[in-house]
């Protein structure tokens, strides 16, 4: 504990690392921060804030679950790399748990593959919860919890062969997927279920654009989570995040007028303070 | 206590977390971070552990109830029992690196040619999917194919041969369409992470805990 008191030289503001970005990083950090607490404080007092536009990915949600309900056959809902240190994953059971209680309301199956014998006890609960939130704890059936594999390829082949015996009429591809994104998908287009996808990212946002009938990109996935809850508290973290996004987008503007005028071998002063 | 005791836990730790990324005394040998290390290697080794003990309870339940395939479970237990005790005797619980012969054999001949056969079936996913994304269907497919089209013809060998501009094409597909596209990709993934991240700091978001 003595070690941590020794000042290492070059610190910025006296406490912040000597790195390029770390002030900028701190103060945008702030900002959205105090934004969060300003815009969830007036949602609490019962003042007007911005909605969420519609996402078509999430309103087809329910579809999708209807859907499966009037065929009588499974939903399926997976992310494959679900560990507890992604932030993907957080996200994921957002979904999972409103997946599992709409399943519950409407008496139809829910299956999820998971790659992570850790994570397991996790979605068993979640899913259990939404069942016990429905009214219909009895009807959750464990064995639909399904541990494949925490190697890749042998988890999407467990999945696959998954997909084709029980062949769910809905499946949802939510979270963090690698090379196996597109494997999954393809076969859920074979089996003529309606898919939708969350990921976010750019590798593999191709491959379920060209298979998934509908895809959440790449923040709407986080977004998906308060968009659900259509609670306001939970809307007004999204409604921060859109006013730095705007505030950065007039950043760029200006920052490039700025490049783009400034006399020749004059400082940005953008630049050098967002390097700061 | 059941829940604030979990979201008390993450908030603590979120903020050490962000404490030690901020400061400069990240920079420090600090005695306190290297025991939060071990404890986290030791806390990582027991969730593995109970990961363990979760795998035996789920198929268990499934082989004492004869359920549909429970055949499967079994072989998956003995798979996991023998190959783990196989590892443990072969050199004791405490010695990192097996590398004896069958114990290698198992792993090098037959996981991984069965996980890369796994693999080289994305190419015929490709090929499919390709086929109906590309045809040109509307606008939005043509001009997607043509994109297409020209990166193709820019990696292929006979592209050069065809035509020597296709390089410069594809690099403004590349450069002025796509890395724009990317960025404001990737600012938005950010902050939406960073909002998630913020709401189950502040205790918004309980879903992992099932409430």
């Amino acid at each position: 504990m003595l070690e941590m008191v020794q000042l290492a030289s070059g610190a910025k503001w006296g406490f912040l690392a000597d790195d390029g970005q770390a002030v900028s990083g701190f103060c945008m950090m702030m900002i959205m921060l105090i934004l969060t607490y300003y815009v969830i404080t007036r949602a609490r007092a019962g003042f007007p804030i911005p909605h969420i536009r519609k996402i078509a990915g999430l309103e087809a949600l329910d579809e999708a679950i209807g859907r499966a309900t009037e065929m009588g056959q499974p939903v399926h809902i997976s992310s494959f790399r679900s560990t507890v240190d992604q932030q993907e994953s957080w996200a994921f059971w957002v979904y999972l748990a409103h997946t599992a209680k709409l399943c519950a309301q409407y008496d139809t199956r829910i299956i999820n593959c998971v790659s992570d014998e850790i994570s397991l006890a996790i979605h068993e609960e979640i899913i259990q919860t939404g069942y016990l939130e429905a009214g219909r704890p009895d009807a959750y059936n464990p064995d639909d919890v399904r541990y494949m594999s925490n190697q890749q390829f042998a988890w999407v082949a467990g999945v696959i062969g998954m997909l084709e015996r029980e062949r769910p009429a809905a499946q949802l591809l939510i979270g963090r997927f690698f090379a196996e994104s597109l494997v999954l998908a393809e076969q859920g287009n074979l089996i003529g279920a309606i898919q939708i996808a969350a990921n976010d990212s750019a590798f593999q946002l191709p491959f379920f654009v060209a298979t998934c009938d509908y895809v959440l990109i790449g923040e709407e996935l986080y977004v998906g989570a308060a968009y659900i809850s259509r609670d306001p508290v939970m809307t007004g973290t999204v409604v921060a995040e859109d006013m730095v996004k705007m505030a950065l987008f007039g950043v760029m503007i200006v920052g490039t007028l700025l490049e783009t005028f400034k006399a020749e071998g004059a400082d940005n002063i953008l630049r050098t303070w967002f390097n700061y | 206590m059941k829940r604030e005791l979990p979201m008390l836990l993450a908030l603590g730790a979120a903020l050490l977390r962000l404490f030690l990324e901020l400061s400069h005394y990240q920079r420090t040998e600090m005695q306190w971070q290297l025991h939060t290390n071990q404890w986290w290697a030791f806390l990582a080794a027991t969730a593995v552990f109970i990961g363990v003990i979760n795998l035996c309870r789920l198929h268990m339940h499934r082989i004492r109830r004869k359920v549909a395939h429970w055949q499967m479970s079994a072989w998956c237990l003995f798979v996991m029992a023998s190959f783990g005790l196989y590892g443990i005797l072969l050199k004791g619980p405490f010695q990192a690196g097996n590398q004896e012969h069958w114990f290698r054999w198992i792993f090098d001949s037959v996981l991984q040619p069965a996980d890369r056969t796994m693999f080289s079936l994305l190419a015929f996913y490709i090929a499919s999917a390709a086929y109906r994304s590309f045809r040109m269907r509307n606008l939005e497919a043509t001009v997607m194919m043509v994109t297409a089209a020209v990166l193709m013809l820019n990696q292929a060998s006979i592209g050069p041969m065809i035509w020597s501009g296709w390089g410069d094409m594809a690099g403004w597909f590349m450069d002025i369409i796509n890395a724009p596209a990317q960025r404001g990709l990737a600012i938005g993934i950010f902050l939406g992470s960073y909002a998630m991240v913020l709401r189950m700091f502040l205790g918004l978001e309980r879903k992992h805990l099932g409430l």
